[in-house]
């Protein structure tokens, strides 16, 4: 009896623990944003948020940069989500049920191309991207993010229809229904939950992306807001404050986003169980 | 094990933007590695043609981790190794 009580002791205490990890920064972010300049650099941190300050959140939307950069990352993600699950479906679904040419090379080119690191492709991306006019518009970060992230949601959709059984496909066929239809009205909304999971995958991807959003776009008017913060980084001097609160602003849609869709999340990643 | 060090390689050889972030490789190259090393050659220096030798040995590299990998992952389906 003792023990058993000591073990759920020990979970609880290692929960927290897990927790405090990975929300203490997120809570500092948001304290640090509302301190004065006195107390960023007091001997004694200061571990409540100082309500009074609550002005920079303003300051920092109101300056006009921050809520431009927010947009454009909105842009960019979404944009990058919508292109690789649509492309991601009827890849995955050809990957999983139709056998083709090439089929296995394609499989593991598309699991190398995950791993390779992706400031690799920044030199020839960039001359590329020079020859199509590309450089210089969210468009173009949509497509780049796309294929890097398309992989992913390929192999995991792959995985998830794979776990379907064949009988239902049969059932359908039986009725007449074309490989199309199948997909649409019979696999889909089955793999429900590892679409949701890749679509998050692919937002935060898209999201958080800095690599070629700073090196594709020079006109800070369509900069997302993982370049414009960085460059408040400055050699004179960084606005602490304003740093924090727009970092806040920028990881709040990210965790708003995903606490909508996380109870499919889990189940999606483990129904889609990619190895490597 | 055997997987996840590969797996750490590989996630370390693709890490860019918290080294580039903080220290951009210095002092001195102290904190400098591969991918570091080419996108300063390429962006800052201008030097596309090394960037792109360095890109091209950073290929060579990776895919003998991520071969390795695939071997690995597959010694481990088997239950070769844990």
């Amino acid at each position: 009896m003792r023990r058993f009580r000591f073990g759920v002791t020990a979970r609880i205490v290692a929960v927290l623990v897990v927790l405090g990890v990975a929300v203490f920064p997120l809570y500092w972010m948001f304290v640090t944003a509302l301190s004065s300049n006195s107390d960023l650099f007091a001997d004694q941190p200061r571990l409540t948020p100082d309500l009074g300050q609550f002005g920079v959140f303003v300051d920092a939307l109101a300056e006009g940069k921050a809520a431009g950069w927010l947009l454009n990352s909105l842009i960019i993600a979404v944009g990058t989500m919508v292109i690789s699950v649509g492309l991601g479906i009827p890849l995955g679904y050809a990957l999983s049920r139709f056998s083709f040419w090439g089929k296995a090379v394609l499989t593991v080119v598309l699991l190398f191309t995950q791993m390779l690191p992706e400031a690799l492709m920044v030199v020839p991306l960039f001359a590329l991207f020079r020859r199509f006019e590309l450089l210089d518009s969210l468009a173009g970060l949509v497509l780049v993010n796309s294929a890097f992230v398309l992989p992913i949601v390929a192999l995991i959709l792959k995985g998830a229809i794979d776990g379907i059984p064949k009988e239902l496909e049969e059932a359908a066929r039986a009725d007449g229904a074309r490989p199309f239809t199948t997909l649409t009205r019979i696999n889909m909304p089955l793999i429900a939950p590892s679409i949701a999971a890749t679509a998050v995958i692919a937002f935060f991807h898209a999201w958080n992306e800095y690599v070629f959003a700073v090196t594709f776009i020079f006109n800070p008017e369509l900069q997302p807001a993982s370049v414009g913060i960085a460059n408040f980084i400055g050699e004179l001097g960084t606005p602490i404050q304003t740093v924090m609160a727009v970092a806040f602003l920028f990881t709040l849609p990210a965790v708003a986003f995903y606490l909508l869709v996380q109870k499919y999340v889990v189940s999606g990643m483990t129904a889609g169980a990619v190895k490597g | 094990m055997g997987l996840l060090a590969l797996l750490m390689t590989i996630w370390s050889l693709r890490r860019f933007e918290l080294i580039w972030l903080m220290t951009k490789g210095g002092p001195v190259g102290a904190t400098e590695t591969l991918v570091i090393d080419l996108y300063s050659q390429a962006f800052d220096s201008k030097e596309l043609g090394s960037a792109a030798a360095i890109g091209m040995v950073g290929v060579v590299i990776s895919l003998i981790v991520i071969i390795g990998s695939r071997l690995v992952a597959r010694a481990v389906e088997k239950g070769d190794v844990r």
